[in-house]
This record gives C-alpha cells, structure tokens and sequence, in this order.
C-alpha cells in the first residue's frame, strides 16, 4: 500500500466523518443534547485534522484545529451550546466540507479567515501562538540525531545518574532495561544495581519494588538528551542526574568491572544483578505477584465491564465496507434467479405437478425463500435517506443567506431506507426543488410578518413508505403559487393557448413545463435556465412522480413517488391481441369481467365505464399500443381497473389474465429507446420479453381523450 | 522473530498510516477499530507493544488502557497513545489510566517506530 492509496482512503473516510458531523449538529440544533452527540461530532473533526495533519494538509489542520476547539467548549460544558452558536457550527461544517474538496480535487483556496475569526470571537478561543502549537506537536523527545550517533570526535562526558523506579513505573509496562538500552545508544552507558533496600526473605513483598540502579553515562550529549529516556517515568521513580564538571571522568570502567558491567546497548538481563534470583527482576516480581496476591483480582473484576459491555455494543451492529459493484452483480444474480424460478415453476405446472404434490410443494418454498433472499439482497442495497437530507439543511442555509430570508428546513423520517440508487439521483432534483423552496416559495421576513406568520420560513422535508413506494414530501409556508402570474407567464412562452381555460391543478403543473421559470431574473441560486421540468425528468428517470399542490398565501407541497427498488416489480401479467403485458400490482385495484351494460360511449366513440356511480374511461390496450385494431366484440374480455399516482383511473381492457409474479426490471431506454405508455419490459419465465407498461401514461392519455370532448354525451353503446 | 505490534485506531486513514509505517519498518501488524476490538485482538494475539487512539467510539483509549492494565498475563505491555490531544489533562488521564508513553499526532514515520523502539523489549 503506497500514500496514494491511504490519502484515497482519508478522502474517503472524511466524505463519512463529514456527514457524521453535520447529522450531530444538525440534531444539536434540534435541541439534542445527548452527549454522545458532540461527542461523535468533536471526534469527526479531530479525525479529519488527524488524517490531514500526516498529510500536511495545512489549511485543513489549521482550520480544523479551531473547530475542534470550539467544539470542546461545548464538549466540556453542554450549557455552553445556543442556537447562534450551533449555527455557526453548522457554517464551519460546510467550510470544512469546502476545504477538504479542495484538498481531493484541487482548486482556489478556501478563504476561511472571517469564519475562523468569528469562531474564535465567538468562542473565546486564545489565538494561538504557532510556536507554542509547534512545541505540542513536538512534544515525541525522540532525538534522532541521537539515534545516528557516530561522531566521536569531541570527548565524551560522564554523566551520573540515580534512578529508583517506583511500583508505577513497572505498573505502566515501563521497563528498567529499556531505558538504559536507550542511553546506551547515547554512548557508553554502564549500571550498578543497588540491591541494598532488598528486605529479607521473610520480610518480602512482592509487590514493592526495591531494586535502584546507579549509572555512569559516556557521552557527548547535553542534559536533555539524557533527560529524554525518562520523559515518560518521570513520575515513577526518583531521579537524579548530575552533569558532568568540563573535563570527562574515566571510572566508568571501574564500576562495571566491579559489578560485572552493563552495556545498556546489549540485551539486558536484569537477574544479573544479583543471584539470578527473581528477587531482583522487576518484571518478574509484579508478575509473579498478580498469582500471589489476591487483591489484585479486584482490579481484574473491576476492569471486567466495560470489556464487556464493550463487546456487546460492538456486537450490536457493525457495518462493513463492500464494493457496490459486488452488490450489483448480487441483485443481478438474483434477477436471474427470479427468471429462472419462473421458468421452473412453469415446467413443474406443464408437467401437472399441482400444490399438494411434492413437488409443488418444494416450488412453493422455493418461491418463499426466493422472496427472502430478495428482500435481504434489497436491504443491502438500501441505506437511510439521512444524508441526502442532511445535505439540504446546508442548501437552505446557503440560499437563506444569499436572498437575505429566513428559514428552517425541518426533516422527518430520515432513517426511511432507500435504494442507493435512488438515493444517488434524488439529491439533485432535491436540492432544485428545496433551492426552490426557499428562493421562490418563502417570502422575505417582512411579507411573512404583514401576512401574520412566524418570520422564520419553514421548510419539511419528510420521507416514508407508502404501499411499496417512497414518497418523499416537500412542504414549505410560503406564499404558494402565484397562479395568475404562472399562466400569464405560460402564455407568453406559448406553452398554453391564451384562450385555454385551466385548472388550479393544471395551472400549478405549468411550472413543470419545460422552459418554465416564474423568476423574473435569473437569479444566483434557482435560476441558471435548469427548471423544475429537469427535476421532472430526473425522478421520472428514477421510476418516480412528482406531484404539486399549492395554496396562495400558505405554501406549496411537493410529493415524489419513487419506487422501493428499481430491479424487481411485482407484477400482474395479462393477455392482449396474444401479447403478455405487466401491470405494476401496485397500481390495479380490482379486475372484474366485461359488462355490457356497465358501459357507455362519450362523443366520439370514447368508452367509458360505469363503475360504483362513477365513470371511469375505457382504453382498449391491445389497441392503443398498436397490437390490434380496435375491436367491438368485447363479450369475453376482461377489464382491469387501474389506479394513477394521481389517483386517476382508468379501466384497461384485456384478453384475460394470466398470473401475478415477481419480474425483473430490464430498462427500455438503455437497451432500446423510451416507447411511451411503456415503462420497461421484462423476460418471462418462457423466455419471451414482455413489456411492462406505464400505467400513469396511460390513464392520463386515457383521461384527456375524454377531457378533449367539448361536450360529452352518454350514450349506450349497440 | 518480528515483534507484533497492536494498533487500536477508529480513523481507517490512521489504521492504514500506522499499518503502513510499522510494516515498512520490519514490524507485525494487528489492527484494531475502537477500545472493544482492541481487546479482542489483544487476547487473539501476542503483541509486544500497543498502539491505542484516545478518542474512539464503543470503548475509547482510555477505558481501553484501563482494561488491558486490569486484565491477565498481558497487563504490563508497553502502550502508547497515539492521539491529536495536546493538552497537559488528556495525557495526564491517559498515564493515569496507564499509558507507558504517547505520540502525539500528526505522527513523524520516524518519530512512531523511534517511540516503538523505546519501548519495545
């Protein structure tokens, strides 16, 4: 692994720490005050320096540095935290999230000067002195110099040093032997054990150390870099050490010869101190002494729970990283599976195997357990909708700030799961729509105040599940639709008839036309000539639709229906004209067979159906869609009623039906162009492609057919 | 023998900075993403030397340095704190819980095998 690799992987992991940190702040400034919250936050941006520090990321140290620090005043103390202030960590997130792109992909400096004022402004935070932040960073006393230590050529000074470890130093895995293997690579260095405190046996605790060293260090160093072995034991032993007088003393050679010498450098045997006993190893003793003495269990028993409970919230849920063109080619795989059980279940059924047979019965589970792996496959596929949300938070603020208005995005479900994909394509339409939102929909502080409402707008941004779809819903209080001036607009671009007479539906649906913009300047943040017909697109291009609805002066709604899944869809086939069609089970309400006298012709041969009191329109499929020529002789035909997600029906006239089952998406577009009223099509278990239809299209082609009449009049039909 | 070092990091970046450091400098690698897994790892193998971040999620540092200075025959392994924590409290808690030293980040190749080297038997 090279750095390139672990720079990918700190970018990577950085897009995480970012979302974790704006979905903390995000719940701080919905008056959260769960500590693990800032906690996780502070860790983000630490994190984030962290990475970008062994990078010498500068401008990303630097700026995280201050953050993290007004984080701690928060961390530290929760009643520090106030909406203004958590505001203003919630600008710093999208600075940060600036300047870490910038750092991945290059491009002009971030200017983080006045945010980084208003921080320290805002948090008392002491500008630091660099210096001071070098020390810190510093603060390894590891002398490499020292380690390369070579150059002889200035005589050597003698240091004396005295040096008792306590109990602790032992207790914090420091070990003697270590110490003076790293003054040995100072220069010479030479020790005498002192083993006169040693009790007698008797007497002896195993868990006091009494063992001290005298040493004599030859070396051409200062006093700090002898000082630099005990940094970290310091407070564990008495130490003294005393510098050398200008000319160097010789008598190390004596001591060692006295006691046997040590060359720290070597490996050290500390039971040549003394008889070998283990009276004099240190490490040995406190070993030796957690079997000995059972006081030391208690420590054990104590420090038992939070390994535990450890393990058990780690065992909770642990997310690993799996490449998502491996998902792919599972969900693939399954789609495969599901075409060949049907293929399977169609031979078994040819073959007279019927359910209560063995082998209708293994069919069965088979068609169970195929159902599980498919919904387990999909839930790999989903994730929460959270981030996308989270990121529209960022765009309301940002647009709030650029038009000078007030406003609030409020989210709801935003653990709703969704289709990665799905997730992938909404954040542009969504963030069109919520930059929308606030740049059209909500009016500046002072309308809202005259009109009697909060002066801070509010925008809810909610998902949830809905009979097998995710319907994602935009609401703001803004001033709604200004219908007069969308159709005066309309008009003017030729998109309606200036006689046409619309609808408040139809007059809301307008701003969906392509070419459409009701501002009348382009402005810095909606306008850009992209209109709400690319959102359109975009979420049609999902599998979804977007709705509006509109109040004046209380704001606008916006629905998206998106489906669960783009991969799998269950099904109703039917036969037209000898085609097999899918209908998205979803949409059908109820089949019923043909009726003569349920039906009645409208104008121009235009059938209706009379169902439940209302009239519902009559579209012949197999006609429509080019298979055969319209056909009068109905007698044995049978009509599937079918529901828009507009919640207009339509009543579809086919052959008969042939089963309901799982199918698998295949697009229409990617392997062959869009056709319309067709959705997508499908392999059946034959074999053969059947074509899934487009149930919306439909009925809306269905429903204008009958609206076009200019005066509809009922008639029997022959 | 090569010397096995544990590293308990919450950061992938981190993980794979240490992995990377420590390999190119002859030594054996077992990682670690928070204080919990460090256990485990520690149990499933024989480390000389830990490496632990303060600041994780599930089990931070210093419940982590607690724990394996509480625990058995591995109690008196040397482990270094490797953290951004600059101030004097953070790096007085983790000695106090029983850290043997630290390396504070962002960390010099040179400087984490020369901490490791201090330490290692």
């Amino acid at each position: 692994m090279n750095m390139d690799a672990i720079k990918d992987t700190y970018f990577a992991e950085c897009g995480d720490q970012l979302a974790e940190l704006e979905s903390g702040l995000f719940d701080m400034s919905s008056g959260d005050t769960d500590p693990e919250i800032i906690n996780s936050v502070f860790r983000a941006v630490h994190s984030i320096k962290g990475g970008a520090g062994a990078f010498a990321l500068d401008d990303l140290v630097n700026f995280a540095h201050v953050f993290e620090n007004a984080l701690d005043v928060i961390r530290s103390d929760n009643s520090q935290s106030s909406p203004e202030r958590i505001d203003l960590l919630l600008r710093c997130a999208d600075v940060l999230n600036d300047i870490v792109t910038v750092a991945r992909d290059g491009g002009d400096k971030i200017d983080c000067e006045e945010i980084t004022k208003a921080l320290e402004n805002e948090f008392n935070l002491e500008e630091e002195d660099e210096n001071a932040e070098e020390a810190v960073f510093d603060a390894v006393p590891i002398s490499l110099d020292a380690f390369d230590f070579d150059d002889f050529g200035t005589p050597p000074k003698a240091f004396q040093i005295a040096f008792a470890p306590q109990n602790e130093l032992y207790l914090h895995g420091h070990d003697p032997q270590r110490i003076f293997r790293e003054l040995g690579e100072l220069g010479t260095c030479t020790a005498k054990a002192d083993t006169s405190k040693i009790p007698a046996l008797d007497g002896y605790d195993p868990k006091v150390t009494n063992l001290s060293w005298n040493l004599t260090l030859e070396a051409d160093a200062n006093l700090s870099d002898v000082k630099a072995p005990f940094e970290w034991v310091e407070d564990f032993c008495t130490l003294e050490i005393e510098e050398p007088e200008e000319a160097p003393l010789e008598g190390g050679d004596d001591i060692s010869d006295f006691l046997g010498g040590l060359d720290a450098g070597d490996d050290v045997d500390t039971s040549a101190f003394d008889d070998g006993d283990s009276l004099g190893a240190p490490v040995d003793v406190s070993e030796e002494s957690e079997e000995a003495a059972p006081s030391l269990e208690v420590v054990e028993t104590k420090a038992a729970p939070p390994a535990e409970a450890g393990k058990e919230r780690q065992a909770a849920s642990k997310p690993i990283r799996v490449d998502s063109a491996k998902v792919d080619r599972l969900i693939n795989l399954m789609g495969e599976m599901v075409i060949s059980q049907s293929m399977l279940t169609m031979q078994i059924n040819d073959a007279g195997f019927t359910s209560g047979t063995p082998a209708g019965l293994a069919l069965v589970e088979l068609q169970n357990l195929t159902r599980d792996i498919q919904s387990s496959v999909m839930a790999i596929r989903a994730q929460p909708i959270k981030p996308v949300f989270m990121r529209m938070s960022r765009v309301v603020r940002e647009v709030a700030s650029a038009t000078g208005k007030k406003a609030n995005l409020v989210l709801e479900g935003e653990s709703t799961e969704v289709d990665t994909t799905v997730i992938e394509g909404l954040s542009d339409p969504l963030t069109h729509m919520i930059r929308n939102s606030v740049d059209h929909g909500i009016e500046s502080a002072e309308k809202r105040l005259a009109a009697g409402k909060p002066e801070v707008g509010e925008i809810r941004l909610s998902a949830s599940h809905s009979s097998g779809s995710i319907v994602i819903e935009i609401r703001d209080d803004g001033a709604g639709i200004n219908r007069p001036k969308v159709l005066e607009i309309a008009r003017k671009k030729g998109i309606v008839s200036p006689d046409a007479k619309l609808s408040d539906d139809e007059i809301d649906n307008l701003i969906f036309a392509p070419g459409f913009s009701t501002s009348d300047e382009i402005t810095d943040v909606s306008g850009r000539g992209v209109g709400m017909d690319v959102v359109r697109q975009s979420i049609q291009g999902l599998g979804g639709r977007v709705l509006i609805s509109s109040e004046p002066g209380k704001g606008s709604h916006f629905t998206l229906h998106l489906p669960l899944t783009l991969a799998i869809l269950d099904g109703m086939l039917v036969k037209t004209s000898e085609q097999i069609l899918v209908l998205p089970v979803t949409s059908v309400i109820e089949t019923i067979m043909f009726n003569k006298d349920d039906v009645f012709v409208i104008g121009e041969g235009n059938r209706v159906l009379k169902l439940r009191g209302q009239l519902v329109p009559l579209i012949d499929i197999g006609n429509t869609l080019g298979f055969s020529e319209k056909t009068t002789d109905w007698d044995n035909a049978t009509i599937v009623v079918v529901e828009s997600r507009k919640n207009e029906m339509s009543a579809l006239v086919v052959d008969s039906i042939v089963g309901q089952q799982q199918v698998v998406i295949k697009s229409m577009e990617s392997n062959y162009k869009r056709i319309p009223s067709i959705a997508a099509a499908t392999i059946l278990g034959s074999g053969r492609i059947a074509l899934i239809l487009d149930v919306d299209d439909i009925v809306s082609r269905g429903a204008k057919e009958i609206t076009a009449q200019p005066s509809p009049k009922l008639e029997k039909i022959a | 023998m090569t010397t096995t070092v544990l590293a308990v990091d919450d950061s992938r970046t981190m993980r794979q900075m240490l992995e990377h450091c420590l390999k190119g400098a002859g030594f054996d690698v077992v990682l670690a993403e928070d204080g919990a897994d460090g256990l485990e790892k520690l149990a499933a193998n024989e480390p000389k030397v830990i490496i632990t971040d303060i600041n994780m999620p599930v089990m931070d540092g210093f419940e982590f340095i607690e724990a394996v200075r509480g625990g058995d025959s591995k109690s008196r392994l040397p482990i270094l704190v490797l953290t951004t924590e600059s101030d004097a409290a953070k790096k007085e808690r983790a000695r106090n819980a029983g850290a043997t030293g630290w390396i504070v980040k962002p960390f010099d190749p040179e400087k984490l095998i020369g901490a490791v080297k201090r330490v290692m038997p």
